[in-house]
C-alpha cells in the first residue's frame, strides 16, 4: 500500500490547483451566485481538494499523526466542527458580504477535507459506519430543510435556489449512500485494511489506505 | 491516546467557540435572525439622508424624529409581497386613526427602485395601496449613496429576481422617537407593531 512519490505529488498539486482554480474571481463569482453553485460544487470541491493534500501528506505526517490523531479521533472533531460551521446558512451568507468569513471557508474547508483524509484511514470500521451513516442522515435532513422551509434562509440567494439546493442536497445524500452502502453489499469497491491496530501496521500502510 | 484526546478537546473547544460565535451563542441561524435579534439588543440611529417623497418634497429622516415611524422597503412595480407589505401597512394606518395617534406616528414605505421610482411612480403606488399621505408617506432615497445607508442600516438584502423584479427581506421595521431603529416584525404581527409603537407615546 506504500504510495509512490509520484502519487502523492500528482495528489498534492491536484489539491492545490483546484483551490487556485476556485479562487480565480471568475469561478468565485459564477459558483456564489447561487446557492447550489456555493454550497454544493464550490464547498464540496474546497473539501476534495483538501482531502487530496490530505492524502499526499500522509506519510509525512505519520509520525504525527500517530500520536495526536489516533483512531482519527482528532481529525474528525475538527472536520465535524467545520462542516456544522458552514451548515449554518448564516455563514453561507455572511461569506459573500465579509472577506473574513470568506478567507475561513477556503481555508477551512481544505482543512477539513485534509483531516478527513488523514484520518478515515486510521479509524475502526465502526466509528467509520457511524459517521458515515451520521452524515448522510445529516444530508437528508438538510435536504428536508431546504426544501419545505417556508422562509427564505439565506437573504442574498433567491428563495427558488433554496429549492434547488434541496434537491440537490437530496440527490447527494442518496449518492453518498449508494456509494457506501455498494462495499459491504457487493464487495465493491475492495475492502481496506486499516491501520489503527498499531504502529507496525501503520509503519507497512503509511496512509495509503482509501475509503 | 493523552495526546490525542487533548487534540480533540482543544479542537472542539476552539471551533466550538467559533460555532458559538456565528450563531450570536445559537439564537441565530440566519442573516435575517442575526439583524432582528441585534436590533433588538442594540438600538441602531438611522442615517441622516435625504428623502424624496410622492409630491416631490424633499425630507430628511432627522425631520421626523419626534415621531415613532414603522419603514418598509418597497419597488412600486413589485407584484407579490410589496401586497401583502401594502396590506399590513393599511392595516397600521386604520388602527393608528383610530387609535388617536395618526399626528404622533409616520408610516413610510420606502423604495429601493430608484431607476423607476419617481414621485409619479410613488404618488400611484400610494394611491394604489390607501397610503393617505399624512400618516403613511411613501419616498425614495435622494441617490444612490443614501440608498446604500439606508440598507446597510436596516440590514436589508436586495437582489435582482431574473424577471426584471427585486427579491428582499421584506418586513415591518419600527423606529423608536429618537430615530433609532428597535425592532423588526414580520408581515402579519401588527399586533406587535401596534404594541411597540404604544409603548413609544
Amino acid at each position: 500500500m506504500k504510495k509512490s512519490g509520484a502519487t502523492a505529488g500528482f495528489q498534492a498539486a491536484a489539491g492545490a490547483g483546484v483551490i487556485v482554480a476556485l479562487m480565480l474571481p471568475f469561478s468565485r463569482g459564477r459558483l456564489e451566485a447561487t446557492l447550489v453553485g456555493h454550497v454544493l460544487v464550490q464547498m464540496p470541491l474546497l473539501v476534495l481538494a483538501g482531502w487530496l493534500l490530505g492524502s499526499a501528506l500522509a506519510e509525512k505526517l505519520e509520525r504525527v499523526m500517530e500520536q495526536w490523531n489516533r483512531f482519527g479521533v482528532a481529525g474528525f472533531t475538527f472536520a465535524i466542527f467545520v462542516m456544522l460551521f458552514w451548515m449554518v446558512p448564516r455563514s453561507v451568507d455572511t461569506a459573500i458580504a465579509h472577506t473574513g468569513y470568506e478567507i475561513f471557508k477556503f481555508a477551512g474547508l481544505p482543512c477539513a477535507g485534509a483531516a478527513l483524509a488523514l484520518s478515515f484511514p486510521r479509524t475502526i470500521p465502526l466509528l467509520a459506519g457511524a459517521l458515515k451513516a451520521h452524515f448522510v442522515s445529516m444530508l437528508a435532513v438538510l435536504a428536508w430543510l431546504y426544501t419545505a422551509a417556508p422562509v427564505r434562509l439565506c437573504n442574498s440567494y433567491l428563495a427558488s435556489d433554496q429549492k434547488m439546493l434541496g434537491a440537490g442536497t437530496a440527490l447527494f445524500a442518496c449518492a453518498f449512500a449508494i456509494y457506501w452502502a455498494l462495499g459491504p453489499l457487493f464487495g465493491l469497491p475492495k475492502p481496506q485494511p486499516t491501520i489503527a491496530s498499531g504502529a507496525a501496521a501503520a509503519r507497512e500502510a503509511p496512509g495509503g489506505a482509501r475509503i | 491516546m493523552l495526546r490525542t484526546a487533548a487534540a480533540a478537546l482543544a479542537i472542539a473547544g476552539i471551533l466550538g467557540a467559533v460555532l458559538w460565535q456565528g450563531t450570536s451563542g445559537l439564537r441565530a441561524f440566519t442573516t435575517e435572525g442575526l439583524r432582528r435579534l441585534s436590533v433588538m439588543e442594540q438600538p441602531r440611529p438611522l442615517p441622516n439622508v435625504r428623502l424624496i417623497d410622492m409630491q416631490g418634497r424633499e425630507l430628511t429622516l432627522p425631520d421626523e424624529l419626534g415621531r415613532a415611524m414603522v419603514v418598509e422597503f418597497i419597488y412600486t412595480t413589485c407584484p407579490t409581497i410589496c401586497v401583502s407589505l401594502g396590506e399590513s401597512f393599511a392595516k397600521l394606518q386604520d388602527q393608528i386613526w383610530m387609535d388617536g395617534l395618526a399626528d404622533r406616528i409616520r408610516l413610510i414605505s420606502i423604495s429601493f427602485d430608484l431607476a423607476r421610482d419617481g414621485p409619479e411612480a410613488l404618488s400611484d403606488y400610494a394611491q394604489a395601496r390607501g397610503a393617505d399621505g399624512r400618516l403613511w408617506i411613501a419616498v425614495r432615497p435622494e441617490n444612490d449613496e443614501a440608498l446604500r445607508a439606508l440598507l446597510t442600516t436596516f440590514g436589508v438584502t436586495v437582489i435582482p429576481d431574473g424577471a426584471g423584479g427585486f427579491v428582499h427581506n421584506a418586513a415591518l421595521h419600527v423606529v423608536d422617537r429618537q430615530g433609532r431603529l428597535i425592532a423588526i416584525f414580520d408581515i402579519g404581527e401588527e399586533p406587535q407593531v401596534l404594541a411597540a409603537l404604544r409603548r413609544q407615546q
